[in-house]
């Protein structure tokens, strides 16, 4: 649950580049106080003059001195929003930046258990309730606050006891009402996690539909979500009531406090004690205590959708990757690439045991396996995105874990089976997002992939959108070997990477990856014995452990190796493809 | 054959049309939540009338007719009053309100799930979530803010006529800046509804990056793309600040005008009737009545602009809703339909109903192309006996996945006819199911559940039954290695599997569904040859198997019946292996 110190720390972290605007704001909001107090002390002297039969000219006058007053307001009043919108939007997109960074840096184990429909509500969803938060904050809680103090101090004035019995009365009842806040925000949290896991539910449910339908699930799935949506149905019902008693709650307080400062008015003019004007501004002054107060719960309501959302957010951000980061850097050039008596399980199941091998410098290895053997874990141990049990990976001679993650990423370009396409140009799609990379270099990949022709059929060139529907498998295949091309690694991973292409594709760029492995140190995993046929030394994996390995002309020639038992096995066809 | 989907055009008043029917879901409830809240609007009107007899009975000492604390007592009344209507209305309200949440999302999803025709969207997911989301409050935000129109209205007739009553200059006088301010409001409703379109846009570009950066995450982190990727976001982001902003500031200038506007509408009373108050012919009492009636009066014209923008609003949002079920009536959206909110749930859907067995599939002059790129496959003729094994081969792009989605209605095919038996097929999106066909597509999406989920979703199956589909999946090694075997969670969309053990699930799936004809989107792209050997061998085992595969692996071609060579996207050449590779004399073309 979000403390007082996550609320602070989160705006201390992202207010302060906003520093200058939010002083600014300030004085704005001040302004806006100081006009609306102005109002009703206008109107008592206009009623006490009217009443004691003053001049004519007199009571005009002070009729559009209120006037003036009341433009003024209107026009710094917009100022002010104009103002907390921009500091607030700043503020809340530096922050979901942070936090989409943030959770792209944590490791798979976290994304394993978060669908992309749930962080989107929980990156954006409670990011956009802190926006509304965050712009309204200033103007809104403490122009209210100031207010409040503004009438109450003014209220002394004319009379100690109403000041001091209303001022009392007010705190306790802003003190109840943040009672009445703590035990809403469970409620809210429970209400929203409900909902993030309903539209996470649907994010899934829609990305797999053609799966769904095909296979006659639709009636089934159907069944299923009305059950996500019951709950969440109940969850929000309950949220909406806790959180609605509040408003009930000043209701009533209002009732009392205007009926008593009434009460008291007719008291001390009966007595002569004070004005009509003085009792109408009682009245007044009482009535406008409404609006703060109303104000505050009002903000209170988003306030503590706020607070969850702090709390979902500071939760997401306590979320640590298992991965320490280390400093050092890598040599430039193809990097070698050494498992020393590497052991991982991930989730209490052994995927590798005692794993050695050494691949040198712009050497390729092939890696071959049956499915779950291992493989596709090799190159995430490569990678760091997880770290080994026993053992140590070691890249350009250190172990991966004292290498800087970023920098080791950087220099490793992979092509895996699993081709994402983002809705975002094609030449975004081939740099991933990076706009230093030079056109001509893409046009330049493009054309030795082949797809120059491609590109030129787009209605945009390299501007043109992307959707993932419109590629075929096989060309957001080749989109992915586009992006290992422009990054110019030292080490290239193709992880079952041929399996799309067809074999005539293949061919097309069995140069281009000729030209790719040329001078870099290169790991191929592949089902097929023909796509490793490129390979110098090779590497078969069985239940995670080493079953052989050795310079594939060595292994090919020694009759009872492994190697030649999987060439012996009748697919010849594979070879030759 | 399924036309091309055409664009909806949903009007305001369809969109009025689509509300109401979701308010009238639960009629009573709603009726009863209506008259509260109109009540509760209403209300003041007495509080005002009770403050001006309070102010008369002060002033006028004695010769009042009423003491001001009797005066005081009513007041009190009126406010208690209001109180209680509030209570009532805020309990009845919220659950109308999260029941009007449910409706329309479970409306557009059965559509989704069940509807004819194909399933093209608009929008990558993560942006139909945001639809889904967003689109919907929009919607019955409508319906709420005529609530609250209707209350306003109410008051503002009353008291309007008790100030008319008291001083017709005066009043009129007061309403010139209402007035004012309404012509205003209608003037800027363009620039409001362009910007709030603006805005939406660019809060979908937003989600739908995150949602496609979280989909795609081991991508972007095994490239270390990570902070370009977030760069990318802060840059949709600031744009949709920018937006968002000029949105906010025309919705809320009009909205401030609320409070000053009263007070404007104060300083001219106090204007005209500084005479009348200094004479005794416009009492202080009046004064506060005015006052207290023109600030929920002066609200009246935001109510009206509001309820405009909000109906122009949700006409967007009828339509983006709509967009989501092309062919279907845009007021399906607010259909009425058993939600089982309270109470039993129902049981899980019943098995399917037996259809007749394959014995012969014709199609003929298939073609579908893809809007965008023009690509796709014209003028298709196949015909499959029962039995048989046909397999689709040719280039990338040549239209293979293209061809089995068009035949399967996942794609909406522009011309062509399809056979059943010799039986035309109407739509094949809804026909082309267990217990006639099952399929696996290219790329498996799995769900965040269970392995057995995963593979059951819902199929009416014995253990032996899931038994035996995992075993022709060559599933069975991999489920044993696991802890919790069937009861695995494989995560959001299956990520804790390995891309061929997803595949084998997904055809495992479609194994357990034990249908006449399986359709295959190259099962072989993520398994061994080993695996990939078993599979076939194990398929071919069971009784009477017709299949359909893409596969460019001569080890299944050659097995295949008949192959299928696509060229851009129409048939090059068929029959059986040897043969298509003699009529296109170039072995490369077709396998390498």
């Amino acid at each position: 649950m979000a403390t007082l110190r996550d609320y602070r720390a989160l705006l201390v972290r992202y207010l302060r580049p906003q520093r200058r605007r939010a002083a600014l704001l300030a004085v704005l909001v001040l302004g806006t106080t100081g006009l609306q107090l102005a109002g009703p002390l206008m109107l008592r002297a206009f009623i006490d003059r009217a009443q004691a039969a003053a001049a004519m000219q007199t009571l005009v006058w002070m009729a559009l001195g209120f006037l003036a007053v009341t433009l003024l307001t209107q026009f710094v009043t917009i100022a002010a929003l104009w103002l907390s919108e921009q500091v607030g939007w700043a503020a809340t997109n530096a922050l979901r930046g942070d936090l989409a960074l943030h959770c792209l840096r944590l490791d798979p184990t976290f994304h394993h258990t978060h669908t992309p429909g749930e962080l989107i509500e929980r990156i954006d969803g409670d990011t956009t309730a802190l926006a509304t938060f965050f712009s309204q904050f200033v103007i809104r809680i403490v122009g209210a606050a100031l207010l409040l103090t503004g009438v109450l101090l003014l209220l002394m004035r004319e009379d100690w006891r109403i000041g001091l019995g209303l001022g009392v009365y007010s705190a306790l009842a802003l003190f109840l009402l943040l009672r009445v806040r703590a035990i809403a925000v469970p409620h809210i949290a429970r209400s929203q996690q409900a909902s993030a896991e309903m539209f996470g539910f649907m994010e899934e449910r829609l990305a797999g539909v053609e799966d769904i339908r095909a296979n006659g699930a639709g009636e089934y799935t159907m069944h299923r979500l009305l059950g996500v949506m019951r709950h969440r149905f109940h969850r929000q019902v309950r949220a909406e009531m806790v959180g609605d008693s509040i408003w009930i709650f000043v209701r009533l307080f209002f009732l009392v406090a205007g009926v008593g400062s009434l009460a008291a008015g007719t008291w001390l003019y009966q007595s002569g004690a004070i004005s009509l004007g003085t009792v109408y501004l009682l009245f007044q002054f009482t009535t406008m205590l409404r609006r703060p107060i109303e104000l505050i719960t009002g903000q209170l309501h988003e306030f503590q959708r706020a607070a969850a959302s702090v709390g979902r957010i500071g939760a997401l951000f306590a979320e640590r990757s298992a991965l320490e980061n280390g400093t050092e850097p890598l040599p430039a050039g193809p990097l070698p690439v050494a498992f020393e008596r590497v052991t991982f399980a991930y989730e209490g199941e052994p995927v590798l045991q005692d794993v050695s091998f050494r691949l040198e410098a712009g050497r390729t290895l092939g890696v071959l396996g049956r499915t779950g053997s291992g493989k596709t874990t090799l190159t995430r141990l490569l990678l760091r995105l997880y770290d080994v049990e026993r053992g140590q990976v070691r890249v350009a001679g250190s172990d991966v874990r004292t290498l800087d993650i970023d920098r080791l990423r950087g220099r490793a370009g992979v092509v895996t089976q699993e081709v994402q396409v983002f809705r975002a140009s094609l030449r975004d799609n081939l740099t991933l997002f990076d706009p230093s990379i030079p056109d001509e270099q893409v046009r330049r990949v493009l054309n030795d992939l082949g797809l120059a022709h491609w590109v030129e059929s787009l209605p945009d060139g390299l501007d043109s959108e992307l959707a993932g529907d419109a590629l075929s498998a096989g060309e957001a295949q080749l989109i992915a070997f586009g992006r290992v091309f422009l990054r110019d690694p030292g080490l290239v991973i193709l992880d079952e990477a041929s399996s799309r292409l067809d074999p005539a594709t293949e061919t097309l760029i069995e140069r281009a990856v000729d030209r790719l492995l040329a001078g870099r140190t290169a790991i191929i995993i592949a089902h097929r014995l023909g796509t490793v046929q490129r390979a110098d030394d090779i590497l078969i994996l069985e239940d995670g452990q080493v079953q052989e390995f050795g310079p594939r002309s060595v292994l090919a020639a020694d009759p009872v190796s492994r190697l030649s038992a999987l060439l012996g096995t009748g697919m010849q066809e594979a070879l030759a493809s | 054959m399924t036309a091309q989907t055409q664009p909806h055009t949903t009007t305001g008043a369809s969109a009025w049309h689509i509300t109401w029917s979701i308010a009238r879901y639960k009629p009573w409830l709603f009726a009863f939540a209506f008259s509260v809240w109109v009540a509760f609007y209403t209300m003041p009107v007495l509080t005002g009338l009770a403050t001006r007899w309070f102010f008369d009975a002060l002033t006028g000492g004695a010769a009042a007719e009423r003491s001001p604390w009797s005066a005081l007592a009513l007041l009190a009344a009126a406010e208690l009053g209001q109180v209680a209507c509030f209570v009532l209305a805020v309990g009845s309200w919220n659950i109308c309100w999260s029941v009007m949440d449910v409706l329309p999302r479970a409306n557009i999803f059965a559509w989704v799930l069940r509807g004819p025709g194909a399933r093209l969207f608009p929008a990558p997911p993560g942006e139909l979530v945001n639809r889904l989301r967003d689109d919907v409050l929009e919607l019955n935000l409508l319906i709420d803010t005529w609530l609250d129109f209707s209350g306003v209205a109410l008051f503002s007739v009353l008291a309007a006529w008790v100030m008319i009553s008291t001083d017709v200059t005066i009043t009129l006088v007061a309403f010139l800046p209402i007035a004012a301010v309404t012509a205003a409001a209608r003037l800027l409703g363009q620039r409001l509804r362009a910007a709030r379109q603006a805005s939406r846009r660019a809060t979908g570009q937003v989600t739908g990056l995150i949602g496609e950066l979280f989909a795609a995450v081991q991508t972007i982190t095994s490239s270390g793309a990570e902070q370009r990727a977030t760069a990318h976001l802060r840059r949709l982001s600031d744009r949709r600040g920018e937006a968002a902003i000029r949105d906010k500031l025309l919705t809320e200038a009009l909205a401030t005008f609320n409070t000053n506007i009263a007070n404007l509408a104060t300083g001219l009373v106090l204007l005209l009737a500084a005479g009348g108050i200094r004479s005794g012919t416009f009492t202080v009492g009046d004064f506060a009545l005015f006052v207290a009636y023109l600030a929920p009066l002066s609200s009246f014209p935001v109510w009206i602009g509001r309820l405009l923008a909000r109906s122009r609003q949700a006409a967007v949002s009828a339509e983006r809703l709509a967009d989501l079920m092309p062919g279907a009536p845009a007021t399906d959206i607010g259909r009425h339909r058993p939600l089982y909110l309270r109470g039993a749930m129902p049981p899980a859907p019943p098995a399917l109903a037996p259809a007749e067995p394959l014995t012969l599939l014709e199609v003929r002059g298939l073609s579908y192309r893809h809007p965008l790129s023009g690509k796709g496959v014209h003028g298709i003729d196949l015909t499959i006996e029962r039995g048989t094994f046909m397999v689709i081969t040719g280039r990338i792009g040549a239209g293979k996945s293209t061809l089995l989605r068009a035949l399967l209605g996942l794609l909406p095919a522009q011309s062509g006819v399809i056979l059943w038996n010799g039986q035309r097929v109407a739509d094949p999106s809804r026909f082309f199911q267990p217990p006639r066909v099952a399929y696996t597509p290219q790329t498996p999406r799995l769900f965040s559940d269970t392995l057995r989920e995963n593979v059951l979703q819902g199929a009416a199956a014995t253990d032996r039954d899931l038994a035996r589909a995992v075993h022709t999946a060559v599933l069975e090694p991999d489920i044993a290695a696991m802890e919790h075997g069937m009861e695995t969670l494989i995560g959001p969309r299956g990520v804790r599997l390995s891309g061929g053990q997803v595949q084998r699930t997904a055809a495992a799936r479609m194994f357990v569904r034990d249908t006449g004809l399986l359709v295959f989107d190259d099962i072989s792209s993520a398994l061994d040859v080993e695996t990939e050997r078993l599979l076939w061998q194990r398929v071919f085992a069971r009784r009477d198997a017709t299949c359909l595969a893409v596969s460019h692996w001569p080890a299944v071609l050659e097995r295949a019946d008949i192959v299928i060579l696509l060229e851009e996207g129409r048939i090059r050449a068929t029959g059986r292996y040897a043969d298509v590779l003699l009529q296109t004399g170039d072995v490369g073309e077709v396998a390498g």
